[in-house]
């Protein structure tokens, strides 16, 4: 993609992000949103994140990466602290840790 | 969950990352800085960097961010009550600072005292706050992205930083089916051009959670 292209698609990208912000502010739309509109809202996060999470960690050269990849290990342990802690900055400072140390050693 | 959403997530290190991540990416030092203040959003600016590292069409990047922004109609709509008699100009600025984290604080404040003429500063307050911390943070993570090394895997941060994101916010089997549809969906498709993955994934895990719903209700009346 070239920079003017880049350009316009981080302008568009910021409009339709400020509609989504201010069409339910700026009175255009119903006051209750279809209800399978809003359930389906409720899975957005897990559905577009964790796909992302799964390809990052599985798919690092943009092949299926099963074996000798520490990111799996890693990725594990930083699960496990956000479960104890529940703290982002842990998830990644375990995360990070575990992946430079497992792939030094390994 | 969307209200628990907000409270996981820290600004600061969110922003360093999204900066050291848009130079990784080949965004330029402008762009990621203008990506900050034009987007205001943490995950879909993340996603914005990946999809663009991963040569990914203009349509696909498009509906991939806006998807994820699509949660901000759920905020605006229960806060437009508090803030529809306002001036045009000011809702234009709400609008624009409305984030999962403005909107957590805020939302509590409205409900919860009763109602005053001034009560909308509250959120500008709470807005212009985070705003600053997340323009902050993203120059400091620019600044840094471009004296570190390639060699330090820095692209893992991105789904550490989702893990923790998702992680305390799968409580239901519903959440835990959809999260199961979309990973499954990315194995099947990840060969597909243009990065199709990304939404493919994305419709599966909310098809595949709407129906765990249904099945549940429909066991519960049965």
């Amino acid at each position: 993609m070239d920079s003017m292209m880049l350009w316009g698609l981080i302008l568009t990208c910021g409009l339709f992000t400020f509609l989504t912000r201010f069409l339910p502010l700026a009175g255009l739309l119903p006051e209750k949103l279809p209800p399978v509109i809003e359930r389906a809202m409720h899975y957005v996060p897990v559905a577009v994140l964790t796909p992302i999470i799964i390809y990052s960690i599985f798919l690092p050269t943009e092949e299926v990466a099963l074996f000798n990849n520490m990111r799996i290990p890693a990725a594990l342990l930083a699960l496990v602290a956000t479960v104890v802690t529940g703290r982002v900055i842990v998830t990644i400072v375990v995360g990070m840790a575990s992946l430079w140390a497992l792939e030094y050693l390994f | 969950m969307l209200e628990e959403l907000p409270l996981q997530l820290g600004v600061a290190p969110f922003g360093l990352v999204f900066g050291i991540l848009g130079i990784e990416s080949g965004l330029s030092p402008i762009q990621t800085i203008c990506l900050s203040l034009i987007l205001f959003g943490g995950a879909s600016q993340i996603v914005f960097a990946q999809l663009i590292a991963a040569a990914t069409p203009f349509g696909i990047i498009l509906s991939s961010v806006t998807m994820i922004n699509l949660r901000h109609l759920l905020y605006g709509l229960s806060m437009a009550s508090y803030l529809h008699k306002l001036p045009l100009y000011w809702r234009v600025l709400l609008a624009y600072l409305l984030t999962d984290e403005a909107y957590a604080v805020s939302i509590r404040r409205f409900s919860q005292q009763p109602p005053s003429r001034y009560m909308h500063f509250h959120l500008l307050g709470t807005g212009l706050t985070l705003h600053l911390f997340w323009q902050a943070s993203t120059i400091i993570g620019v600044l840094i992205g471009q004296t570190l090394p390639n060699m330090l895997s820095l692209g893992f941060v991105i789904p550490l930083t989702f893990i923790a994101i998702i992680a305390p916010i799968i409580k239901r089997q519903s959440e835990l089916i959809a999260a199961g549809c979309a990973t499954a969906t990315v194995f099947l498709t990840y060969e597909l051009p243009w990065n199709l993955w990304l939404i493919l994934a994305a419709l599966s895990g909310i098809a595949g959670g709407l129906i765990a719903e249904k099945l549940k209700e429909k066991g519960r009346a049965g």
